[in-house]
Parts: C-alpha cells; structure tokens; sequence
C-alpha cells in the first residue's frame, strides 16, 4: 500500500468534502460522524496517492479516486441501513439523507426553511389549543388532517439543508397554502375591518424569490432523486388536507366545550 | 447474460473470509477483493465500509484504529469469536451451494 507523500490543500479539502457528504448522505449518527468521516478520508487520501504514484496527475487521481469511492447516492444509502433501524431506514432515512453541497445553498433555502418553522410552530399551536377547548372527536379529527402536513413540514426543514428535492416542493406547496389562506382571509373578512394578510405576503415573496432564483435551486437539488408520482400526490394530500380543515371543521357540529379559556 | 450478482450477504461473508486470514482495513480490503478476483469483483470502494460497520455492530469484526510509524492511523478489523463461527457457517452454506451449482451446470 503506498503512502508516502503530502497531498495539497484543495485536493485534500475536495477527499474531505467527498467523505462528508458521504457521511451526511449516510444520516450517520453524531457519535459515529467524524470517526467514518476520518476512515473514508483516510482511504481517499490512500487511492490518491497510489494513483499519483501510478503517474496521474494529482487532480486527475482525486477524482479517478472519488468516482472510484462510489457517489454519496450510491453509498449513503448502505450507511443509512448500518445505523439506524429498517423502519426508519425505509421511511425518514428515504426522506432525509443529504446530497447536496451546503457551501453552495441559495439563501432563498434558508427563507423556506423559516417558513416552514413557522407553520410547524402555528400548527402545534393550534394543536394544543384544540386539545384545550374543544372535545376529543374534534381534537382527533384535527390531527388527522393536519397531522401528517405538519410531520412532513417538520422532516422537511432538515431535509432541505441536505439538498431534498421533495423539501422544496414541499415548500413550495406551503408557501402556496400561505398565499391561499392570505385569499381566504381577505374574502372572509368582515366589510370595514382592515385585514392585513401577513401570511399570503411571505408566502408569495418566497415564491417570487424562488422563482427568481429557480436555476440555482434545481442545482441545488439536482443530486437529490426524483420521487415517484405516487408520493407527490400524498405529500400534495396532506398539503389539501391542511387547506380545507378549517372548513371541514367549521361545519362539524359544534360541540359543547369541555372548557371555556378565559384570556386575560 | 449479466454476471451474478453479489447480495449483501455473501459480501459480508467473503469480508469475513478475508479478515480470517489477518486482520486489514478497508483500503487493504478493498485492494485484496479486487486483486484476489481479479477484478471480476468490483464494487464502488465506498461500499466496503458500510459492509465493515454493518459486520462491527452486529458483533462478528472489531474495528480499532492503529497508529503505525510512517504511516497514517487507519482503522483497522478484526474477527471475533462471534465472526469466526459465522465464517465456518457461512463457508459450509457456500460450499454446498457452489457444489450444487456445480452438479446442475457442469464442471
């Protein structure tokens, strides 16, 4: 095995950026991140430098070195089996491993991300409020539809960060239920108050910046797998069942509250 | 016709075979599968090391990093004892098969 020699910083910067998004692809837990970080390094470095030997440039042997390692698609996908367990492995671990180069991340990203932390905490609002003042047939028939938008609102800001294309769709599809809550707002709204839909406003600049922007963004997930049609209509689902809960709701019979909340 | 396909388990079974002739890291492991099959096998490299791990947690390799002068820290495996008696299962399991095929394809 050779070992000898030093290789430079940008090769050695590009093995290590290599092992990491294999290691993020992988979802390897924190414990376990920089020691496999630190042992694919080490066998990059090793294949680069037998390469060189071999007479191959030191670049072209970084990269005969990172095809030959396999992609972090390729190999992620292993690690995700290794560390966590087969349920999570054929469900988050589909949805969450990362691809994507983080040093190159529109900051559109970033405002998606916010967006979708904010509906996550207004919906878990919402939730405990439900369970507060209203019966439990209500409070269930609540989670259930809103439930599975806000799990995935959830899974979908880390997902995001990692290059997800399902995440941005995702977050597309939230931001155009804010701008549609915002329309609903204004129709419903009583004549003489003024109503400011906050939500529609961010909602529908995020959507105009992402569309500004929309070359970077599909580079961005562009290493992220395409997902099947069947689960871009449940994903859509989940966003439907959302929109149309207040209204399913509203025309449930009212029931008699448990308790009265009494704002001071 | 497309070549056989190696399965996860008769991968983590020749890692076994060949961390029962001494112990390696995955560099090593990697170059042994490669030039002992004359490349007939040949996996992306990266591959190696889920398998490696996969084998550590279930208890049938021991991974330690060594330091060695001149050279870099690697990781190195190593069999159990849980890992020795897998590879004899394991070893029987393939013989009988390969027997078998052997018996039905010719020799």
């Amino acid at each position: 095995m050779s070992t000898s020699g030093d290789l430079s910083a940008s090769t050695e910067s590009r093995l290590r950026t290599h092992a990491s998004a294999v290691v993020r692809a992988g979802a390897v837990p924190r414990a376990h991140r920089d020691d496999l970080t630190d042992e694919l390094l080490g066998h990059l470095r090793e294949r680069t430098l037998a390469l060189r030997i071999q007479g191959l440039a030191e670049s072209t042997a970084a990269d005969r070195a990172i095809a030959d390692f396999g992609t972090p698609e390729a190999v992620g996908p292993e690690l995700v089996g290794v560390y966590h367990s087969r349920l999570w492995a054929s469900t988050i671990g589909v949805l969450l491993p990362a691809v994507a180069d983080r040093t190159h991340r529109p900051a559109v990203v970033g405002w998606i991300r916010l967006m979708l932390a904010i509906s996550v905490v207004f919906s878990l609002v919402a939730v405990v409020l439900s369970t507060w003042i209203d019966t439990p047939g209500r409070t269930i028939a609540f989670l259930v539809l809103t439930g599975p938008g806000i799990a995935l609102a959830a899974l979908a800001i880390p997902a995001l960060v990692r290059g997800q294309r399902w995440a941005l769709w995702y977050g597309i599809g939230v931001s155009i239920e804010f701008v549609m809550f915002g329309i609903g707002q204004l129709v419903t709204a009583s004549p003489g108050i003024l109503t400011i839909p906050i939500g529609a406003i961010v909602g529908g600049g995020i959507l105009l910046v992402a569309w500004a922007h929309r070359s970077e963004l599909a580079t961005f997930v562009s290493r992220s797998a395409r997902f099947r049609p069947a689960v871009a209509i449940a994903f859509a689902a989940t966003l439907v069942l959302t929109l149309i809960a207040p209204v399913i709701l509203g025309n449930l019979a009212t029931p008699p509250r448990r308790r009265h909340p009494t704002w001071r | 016709m497309p070549a056989p396909r190696l399965d996860r388990g008769d991968y983590a079974l020749l890692l076994l075979g060949l961390l029962g002739e001494r112990e390696m890291y995955g560099y090593e492991v990697v170059a042994e599968l490669r030039d002992r099959s004359a490349a007939v096998i040949d996996l992306p490299e990266g591959t190696v090391y889920p398998a490696l791990r996969r084998l550590e947690r279930d208890g049938l390799v021991r991974g330690h990093w060594r330091e060695t002068d001149g050279a870099p820290r690697r990781r190195y495996y190593a069999l159990t004892l849980a890992g020795d008696r897998a590879l004899g299962e394991g070893r029987d399991v393939w013989r009988r098969f390969a027997t078998a095929a052997d018996g039905i394809l010719g020799r």
